[in-house]
């Protein structure tokens, strides 16, 4: 040979050879930030939540205020930009009321979905064998209900036009998707080199699964939540649509739609205002799913242009 | 594949008996029962208790599910379902006749789907990242984002109010309902009234579909079999419509025998918006009037759709895909 | 000095008109939102009739798509920025669409690593053979068919009119690489490209197939040019060698002369860490260090990181250096393997660097040594 062999094992390897370290949240708000789509949405929601909390803590009860003198009235700036309904409320508040609305449901159930979900995925995946075996078909026997029939039947039954009777329907019917995605994750991690290290340390199961499991499995968890809020809202509102949900005088985006469908001969702008927030709140957040999946998924390191 | 058929409909035994004590539980462990539109003043006390009995309300919750599963299954029999608390009909019979405008409103809505959607979500992959791939991109986002009660309420107003003030009266589509009054049965009668609804319903679905259409296909378009097609110097198009679309139709085939329940309940809105007389709508209308003869009914149907929908899928995935053998 | 453009060095005798497939100067570059990934950067080689060439490199070198590039099935982000790559004089990079798709499957072939997923899992074998040669040749369904069998019969596979029925789910991973070579060589082609076509295959079947390549080559008097990351195979097939680095070639040379004299300190980190039969157990070596980021390489010698000898001259792109008729190498060391003598050659190594920077192809560094010819160089 012309040359002295290549040296043996370097313990050392270069780093200087790799991409200039970035943490892992910087990676991810570097990923994030070029999905344009999911930071105009992060905008709109944000602007939605402002709306949604500001208008109703500046007016308090004025969105349930009939005013007979202003049936249909015609807008008035800058306090009424959108005009008066049938009995004279002001749409403008009314609708940051039902926005409001719609974003307690929808986060509230997303807590639940979540909750539940980690929970039960969290346990079939860690523990497997036959208490996995169980949990799963519970899951299946779930999906196999009608779900929208269910939760029908027990808002209708159980309280009619109760907020949080709609949030505990959608939450314990909704908790499936988050379940398997956890368990999936978990069944991977737990045969992963760190965890196995974990255990061999002699760490609890507890310990394991909070501090060395969800941390990781929490990503593909974010994604699911938002894609979460939006089906939530969704239900809500078609809920109240047909009469289950938030009843009249308080505020709902599908109690306002339906409310509007029966004027909207006079009125037609009535049926758009809701729908409009709606839309943009389910668009947001589905954006706001696809952008946040790119960005957490670690393995994904060139996008393409 | 018999005996595969055979194992999965046993398996489907428990899961089928779990939806019915959910369902059982919600409906009878709920507060109030069917008889608290009776309890006025004007209606003594007696009869009253009279009625539950007859109802079979008082007996223990055990006893009254036993009751109902086991004559649930004789569908034979015209009295299985029991009868309707509020119109005293059989439940077998309102089902029955309620169940085939659904399946008429529903199965012509994925006829039009899939006429609509597949060829559209081909196109938006074979041209990924073209000009026509982001508007059908775009649009079918929008289109997937939209509520379906939302899209139900604008298509009403569009179809049935404006274009009948745009025409002068001339075109206006029927608002509610499967036949005008007084026309029986008369097909075209019918077909004008499902425009509507059949319209709400496509557009979701075609904006779903084409999504589900466009990204199976792009799935495959990076398979290692499809660059094997383009090496033997196939031209584009036979590599893409023989050797790509064979297998993206795959997925979608399978999608298509899952998404049958969901059709059936996802119904219930659109047929409440345009009053048409189908299952949905009245299973809405039920839980409105606690009739639990009726929402058990339709509830444990929907959940033999499910299954009966995922056996369909596999026996439609072994059909397509000759990897699958039962 | 003298500083010349390069040209494809081939090994063996044989006039021009042998010369099957000559690959000149090729850069394939993908654009990421990171950056532009060079992942083939003036590729320059060729294949004779007969030959087969194997191009050896760790995964990520650009072997692949410098392959799929001569194929022209690069596709977005990835584009072909510059080169020629001529078979039998044409240049496929210049082609139609058109001719591409007739050229294809017919003149050149390719077979592929993954024999599990290479196979359309919906149509039978036989149908996936025949269909190549029903759109080359002027065969009817029929003939294409009985010509399937024939070729599936060709390539050692038993049963042949059974298996043509049989989809590729239904066969094993060395019966459907056998099947993707009967695909591959139903048309006659003159130039077959084999992509790692053992690499996910057992030992065993691994020996048949290279076997098999090694007949047919013979039979049908074609080239091959066989993408490897393996020695092992390369010293079973190939009469010639590329090895690839970071998108270049940094040594190219006869099959002998590779293994017995390799002067590139990557080539021989490559072969210090086979395992030798007969040799005294003792450590394998091992190239320490990982392949660099391609969108974050090194200036000057893009292995200098890695390599044991690194001098500080490595800063500066390394001259391609002639050490035989048919032996290059991408190196700063001498003939030898000594290191340049920097004070005499200062001025030339300046100038030579500089002519990196700015020329398309590295000029080549005329052995003997520079100083006798300085001043006669272009």
């Amino acid at each position: 040979m012309a040359a002295p062999a290549v040296t043996g094992l370097s313990d050392e390897i270069d780093e200087v050879d790799l991409a200039p370290v970035r943490t892992y949240w910087q990676l991810v708000r570097r990923r994030f930030v070029r999905h344009r789509m999911a930071v105009i949405s992060l905008f709109v929601l944000a602007v939605l939540i402002a709306y949604a909390v500001l208008v109703p803590l500046l007016t308090g009860d004025m969105y349930k205020d009939p005013s007979l003198q202003k049936i249909y009235a015609p807008p008035e700036f800058p306090h009424a930009p959108l005009g008066y309904d049938e009995i004279g409320q002001n749409v403008f508040v009314r609708l940051a009321k039902a926005t409001q609305t719609s974003l307690i449901v929808g986060f509230s159930a997303v807590i639940i979905i979540a909750g539940l979900g980690s929970l039960v995925g969290a346990i079939a995946g860690y523990l497997g064998g036959w208490v996995d075996n169980m949990l799963m078909r519970f899951v299946d026997i779930v999906l196999t209900l009608p779900i929208l029939f269910i939760i029908l039947m027990i808002v209708g039954f159980f309280g009619q036009g109760n907020v949080w009777v709609v949030v505990i329907a959608i939450g314990i019917t909704g908790w499936t998707l988050a379940a398997r995605l956890i368990r999936g994750e978990f069944l991977m991690l737990r045969e992963m080199d760190f965890v196995q290290a974990a255990r061999a340390l002699g760490a609890s199961n507890r310990r394991i699964i909070f501090r060395h499991m969800l941390p990781p499995a929490t990503g593909p968890l974010i994604v699911a939540a938002a894609i979460g809020v939006a089906d939530a809202v969704v239900v809500e509102a078609a809920l109240s649509f047909l009469g289950f949900g938030i009843s009249l005088p308080e505020a709902s985006l599908g109690n306002m739609l339906n409310n509007a469908q029966t004027y909207f001969i006079r009125a037609p702008m009535m049926v758009f205002w809701p729908g409009v927030i709606l839309v943009l709140m389910v668009l947001s957040a589905s954006f706001l799913g696809d952008g946040l999946r790119d960005a957490l998924d670690p393995r994904q390191k060139i996008d393409v242009k | 594949m018999a005996r595969y058929m055979a194992r999965r409909l046993i398996q489907a035994i428990p899961i089928l008996i779990g939806v019915s004590v959910i369902v059982f539980l919600i409906v009878y462990a709920s507060p109030g029962d069917p008889t608290d539109r009776f309890r006025t003043p004007r209606v003594p006390p007696e009869q009253i208790e009279a009625l539950i009995r007859s109802y079979g309300l008082d007996k223990p919750l055990p006893e009254q599910y036993f009751a109902w599963v086991t004559t649930f299954f004789q569908v034979w029999n015209i009295e299985a379902w029991g009868y309707s608390f509020v119109d005293g009909l059989p439940v077998l019979e309102k089902v029955a006749r309620r169940l085939p405008p659904t399946i008429l409103l529903m199965g012509t809505a994925l006829i039009v789907t899939i006429i609509f959607a597949i060829p559209i979500g081909i196109i938006a992959a074979v041209r990924q990242y073209s000009w026509t791939d982001k508007i059908i991109t775009t649009t079918a986002t929008i289109g997937y984002a939209l509520p379906s009660f939302l899209l139900g309420t604008y298509v009403l107003y569009l179809g049935g109010v404006l274009v009948r003030q745009w025409t002068g009266g001339a075109i206006g589509f029927p608002l509610f309902g499967m036949e005008s009054l007084g026309s029986r049965g008369d097909p075209v009668d019918i077909a004008w009234h499902m425009v509507l609804p059949v319209t709400s319903l496509a557009i979701l679905s075609i904006a779903a579909w084409s999504r589900y259409t466009r990204s199976s296909m792009l799935d495959v378009l990076h398979q290692d079999y499809v660059r094997t097609a383009k090496a033997k110097g196939l031209p584009r198009r036979t590599v893409l419509y023989k050797h790509a679309l064979r297998n993206a139709l795959i997925p979608i085939v399978t999608l298509l025998g899952l998404s049958i329940p969901t059709l059936i309940a996802g119904a219930a809105i659109t047929e409440t918006i345009f009053s048409w007389p189908g299952i949905g709508s009245m299973f809405v209308e039920s839980v409105g009037n606690k009739d639990y003869p009726v929402i058990m009914a339709v509830a444990m149907l929907s959940g033999a759709a499910v299954i009966l929908g995922n056996l369909l899928a596999d026996l439609l995935y072994g059909f397509v895909d000759p990897r699958i053998k039962y | 000095m003298s500083v010349q453009v390069e040209t494809p060095v081939v090994a063996g005798a044989g006039s021009a008109d042998d010369m099957v497939l000559e690959v000149d100067g090729l850069r394939t570059w993908f654009d990421t939102l990171d950056g532009t990934v060079k992942a083939v950067d003036g590729v320059s080689l060729g294949i004779r009739r007969g030959q087969t060439l194997g191009v050896v490199g760790e995964s990520g070198c650009g072997k692949s798509v410098m392959a799929m590039s001569v194929m022209r099935l690069i596709e977005r982000p990835g584009r072909i920025v510059a080169g020629s790559a001529r078979l039998r004089g044409t240049d496929l990079l210049t082609l139609s669409e058109k001719q591409m798709e007739a050229t294809r499957g017919d003149r050149i072939a390719m077979i592929f690593q993954e024999p599990m997923t290479s196979l359309n899992p919906v149509y039978t074998c036989g149908d996936q053979i025949s269909e190549a040669l029903t759109l080359h040749s002027s065969m009817g369904s029929k003939e294409a068919s009985r010509r399937a069998i024939e070729m599936l019969a060709r390539v050692g596979i038993p049963d042949p009119k059974q298996r043509a029925r049989q989809y590729p789910h239904e066969l094993s991973g060395g019966m459907r690489q056998r099947v993707m070579i009967a695909m591959a060589l139903s048309t006659e082609p003159e130039l077959l490209i084999a992509d790692e076509p053992t690499t996910a295959l057992d030992v065993t079947i691994q020996a048949q197939i290279l076997e098999l390549m090694k007949e047919l080559r013979e039979q049908n008097d074609m080239a091959i040019m066989l993408i490897t990351h393996d020695l092992g195979v390369v010293a079973e097939m190939a009469d010639e060698v590329v090895v690839m680095y970071g998108g270049k070639v940094v040594e190219r040379s006869d099959a002998i002369t590779i293994y017995e004299q390799p002067h590139h300190p990557y080539t021989q980190g490559l072969l210090a860490s086979i395992p030798k039969l007969g040799e005294r157990r003792r450590r394998l070596e091992v190239i320490r260090g990982v392949v660099p980021n391609p969108l974050n390489l090194p200036s000057g010698c893009l292995f200098k990181r890695r390599c044991p000898m690194a001098m500080p001259v490595c800063d500066t792109p390394p001259p391609v250096r002639s050490l035989g008729e048919h032996h290059i190498s991408r190196c700063w060391l001498g003939p030898d393997g000594e290191p340049p003598q920097i004070g005499r050659d200062a001025a030339a190594d300046v100038a030579v660097a500089a002519a990196l920077e700015l020329s398309v192809e590295p000029p080549v560094l005329e052995e003997p040594s520079a100083s006798d010819k300085r001043g006669s160089g272009s």
